[in-house]
């Protein structure tokens, strides 16, 4: 076998790994993924507006609504994908060390 | 040579300098059961992390079934098979798939991942435990499910740290005939242990290590009667009159090196027990031997001779 080939079925193995353990804990995942931005919608749309005297965030041109969505999209984004990645890998490698055998997948080394 | 050491050195230079490694040469045949013994701190892991592409070396040569370590990781690890010290079973995965996995990590379809773990479960007798998760299974059974993991992808060599650390001796016992097993399907095996009675079971051949140095080399037989070490007879005596006159007889028998008086009899030692034993019995028998014990070396005594009796760090 190539190694091309070998790297790209190693690859696909850990990949399946994956995708095996996420179904597995499919609902925790996305209790997990959707409370945050809900948390966030109530807290803008709900306690701030009613913390000030009226809406200041409405006084613009564009609805509130046109920038909270976006907004709320990348924050999402970008903290379910840190602690998606960050707390699994920080706590295998650490404490458990269970990641050693995934490590020694044959895969290139870029160091 | 699968296994093949050269000029291995690894120092770790933080705060305190420490030498790991000192320049080791190691070589170990195809088919071997190898031992690499040693106190704790001697840098029997450290040789191992090196070997098995974990940690790199500050100078030096690993090649396993002729791939450098260093150079071609990803080939050397396709030709090795690594059980550490510490439990690495993947935890959310039951046992079946913590193996069909490891196959496909390496490269195996799905059948032949399937077919293999299904195989594996039965040599290693865990067929009822295919659908447990890791952290329901005892310490000795989760060793099992390691090694059967680490030789999935059949491999050339399989390395073991430790593999007996923590297991009862009834886990340890199993644990041995697994690895005898595959010593016997030619699979080369190297491991790392400070239990004397474990290399002297298992392996062909042992190096004892320490201070990351080789302080010997051989098999576990001529290890135990090159470096001195004795077999000790010990004889319970009714009288103890003629002791003295006892012991210069005994010294002039053939093979036997010095003979000493204790409380209530004599000691005797010998290089090896054969053709020993009949002229010490003889020439006791006039004092009324009524007690023999006879102490065969061991790799212990080979081990403390070599290694010192300090405490360790």
């Amino acid at each position: 076998m190539s190694s091309r080939t070998s790297y790209v079925s190693a690859f696909f193995g850990l990949m399946l790994r994956d995708l095996r353990v996420l179904r597995r804990e499919l609902l925790p995942f996305a209790v997990r993924i959707i409370m945050q931005p809900l948390l966030f919608l109530f807290v803008f749309t709900y306690v701030f507006p009613h913390m000030g005297h009226g809406d200041p965030m409405a006084a613009g041109g564009t609805s509130f609504a046109t920038i909270l969505l976006p907004g709320l999209m990348a924050v999402a984004i970008m903290f379910s994908g840190i602690s998606g990645v960050a707390l699994p890998l920080s706590q295998e490698f650490g404490i458990t060390r269970e990641i050693d055998d995934r490590v020694m997948c044959p895969l290139p080394v870029f160091l | 040579m699968i296994v093949d050491i050269r000029g291995l050195t690894k120092i770790y230079a933080e705060k305190q300098r420490v030498v790991a490694v000192d320049g080791i040469d190691l070589s170990v045949e195809q088919g071997e059961i190898f031992g690499l013994l040693g106190p704790n701190g001697a840098g029997k892991t450290t040789t191992i992390s090196i070997a098995t592409t974990r940690s790199l070396p500050t100078s030096g040569q690993v090649t396993i079934a002729g791939i450098d370590v260093v150079a071609r990781p990803a080939a050397a690890r396709r030709n090795m098979g690594v059980v550490p010290q510490y439990n690495t079973l993947d935890r959310s995965l039951t046992v079946f798939e913590n193996l069909y996995f490891h196959c496909r990590y390496f490269g195996f379809s799905g059948a032949e991942s399937k077919s293999r773990a299904q195989q594996l479960l039965q040599q290693f007798h865990l067929q009822e435990r295919g659908t447990s998760f890791p952290s329901q299974l005892s310490g000795g059974l989760q060793q099992r499910v390691q090694i059967a993991r680490a030789i999935a992808h059949r491999p050339a060599v399989l390395f073991l740290d430790e593999p007996s650390a923590g297991l009862d001796p009834q886990s340890r016992i199993a644990m041995w005939d697994a690895v005898k097993g595959l010593g016997g399907e030619g699979i080369t095996v190297v491991l790392t242990t400070h239990y004397m009675e474990e290399a002297d079971a298992i392996c062909n051949r042992v190096a004892i290590m320490d201070h990351g140095k080789i302080l010997a080399q051989n098999t576990p037989e001529l290890l135990k009667t090159t470096l001195g070490a004795q077999t000790i007879f010990e004889l319970k005596l009714r009288r103890m009159d003629g002791a003295e006159e006892l012991v210069q007889t005994l010294k002039s028998l053939p093979r036997v090196a010095s003979a000493e008086i204790i409380s209530d009899g004599v000691r005797v030692f010998a290089q090896g027990s054969d053709g020993v034993l009949a002229g010490i019995v003889e020439s006791t028998q006039s004092l009324g031997l009524h007690d023999l014990s006879i102490n065969e070396p061991s790799l212990e005594t080979v081990f403390i001779r070599l290694t010192g009796r300090d405490l360790r760090e």
